[in-house]
């Protein structure tokens, strides 16, 4: 794993070349970049396929936009909110059309109510629990938990205070903690049978 | 520590994100707490099931489909810069289209509209004088005078103070043929019991001879009035 430093130069290197026209270089930042955008982006918005198209979406406007990138920050910053702004655009084109799709809402209640009964594919379970999140705190939490981004990081993407992206994610887990206890617990008690502190395990 | 602030703790504990006396605090409640300790493997569980999901990745041909859209924004952008011919420079410049139209009104109010510039008063000497139709060329126009004079048309006042002075002189001659009559019955007892004239029409005789008595002085009105 390369330092966050080493990214950043190799980042800046890139994009410089591809300001000056050289291809291979955008090729390789896409490569970079194509499946931590969409592993954001498909928990954010639920769907394979629109996931990817916002990831598209994401890169084009990457390259069109390749003279106004500032070398002060981070590349990563740059294309992470590229992709957010895109994905909330795409939520709220949907929160638009909701009242419309009523069946849409029960059909995900009803799937998160199977799956939790399921003895297994917890991760399918987890899934769809965090698919209920608001949208601020699914954001800051797929950030931190499933990129595993520093605070520092998501609070640029985010344009929020530092503070506010702690509280957020810690919000989300403990939402999060809520839905799947029940789920947890017995997973927990099969797997283990004992109440010792796994710290100490 | 109570069990709800350890709990509000417990994500951030089992992270590794806690540090110092807080983290120390935690770790001691939940060595001493069953409930807590519960908590904290579901958390712990949690996470791992977390850092165990699926990564997401693109389909196969992803990186030549966005190859294949940025070639066509290329070409979209080369054609436009170096192949595309420059539209013609008054229709291609939208901003230059209103004050062009505005000179198009202008000229069209000129020409069929108010100001008749090529006909006014001052300039027909030229064309009346029977020489050539181009002004410039004919010298005569420095010493021609102009055969049509222009007359100023009576405004509606005049017209009005004229009609005002037609009905005066009528009114006045009106009262003379009345004076005129009445002094003929009285001296011949010429008439019929009735005036002739419009405004006696309906006065009998009898009052119209007592006016008759007074004419003298409704005469004397009369022309004070006139």
């Amino acid at each position: 794993m390369e330092s966050k430093e080493t990214e950043k130069q190799i980042d800046h290197d890139l994009i410089r070349r591809v300001q000056e026209g050289d291809m291979v270089a955008f090729n390789k930042i896409a490569t970079r970049y194509k499946d931590r955008l969409m592993n954001v982006i498909t928990r954010m918005i639920s769907s394979q396929q629109e996931a990817e198209d916002i990831v598209q979406e994401t890169f084009m406007r990457v390259y069109q936009h390749r003279d106004s990138f500032d070398f002060k920050h981070c590349f990563s910053t740059w294309i992470y909110t590229i992709a957010l702004n895109l994905a909330r655009n795409e939520l709220r084109k949907r929160k638009r059309f909701k009242f419309f799709d009523i069946f849409d809402l029960q059909g995900k209640e009803g799937e998160i109510a199977v799956e939790m009964k399921l003895p297994s594919n917890l991760g399918k379970a987890i899934e769809n629990a965090m698919a209920t999140l608001p949208e601020k705190y699914k954001m800051a939490f797929v950030l931190r938990d499933i990129q595993e981004l520093p605070y520092e990081e998501i609070a640029k993407i985010m344009n929020i205070p530092l503070g506010t992206v702690k509280s957020r994610v810690n919000r989300a887990r403990a939402m999060l903690r809520e839905k799947l206890k029940p789920r947890m617990e017995e997973y927990n008690a099969l797997s283990k049978g004992t109440l010792l502190p796994v710290s100490l395990l | 520590m109570r069990c709800r602030r350890v709990r509000s703790y417990l994500s951030a504990y089992c992270r590794g994100e806690l540090t110092g006396r807080r983290q120390k605090a935690v770790k001691e409640h939940i060595a001493d707490c069953p409930e807590c300790r519960r908590e904290e493997a579901v958390v712990w569980e949690l996470n791992k099931s977390i850092g165990n999901l699926p990564q997401q990745k693109v389909s196969d041909d992803f990186n030549s489909k966005l190859l294949d859209r940025i070639a066509q924004e290329r070409f979209k952008e080369t054609r436009t810069k170096a192949y595309m011919p420059k539209r013609a420079p008054i229709f291609g410049q939208t901003k230059l289209i209103p004050a062009f139209v505005s000179a198009c009104l202008v000229l069209a109010f000129v020409m069929f509209g108010g100001v008749d510039f090529v006909n006014s008063p001052e300039d027909t000497y030229m064309y009346t004088d029977g020489g050539s139709m181009t002004p410039e060329l004919d010298d005569r126009y420095a010493t021609a005078q102009p055969e049509i004079t222009y007359q100023k048309p009576p405004s509606s006042l005049a017209a009005h103070t004229q009609q005002a002075w037609t009905f005066k002189q009528k009114l006045a001659q009106a009262n003379r043929m009345r004076n005129l009559m009445n002094r003929l019955a009285s001296q011949n007892s010429f008439g019929t019991g009735y005036s002739h004239t419009p405004e006696d029409q309906l006065i009998p005789a009898s009052q119209n001879f007592n006016m008759r008595q007074t004419t003298g002085s409704v005469q004397t009105r009369m022309v004070s009035g006139n």
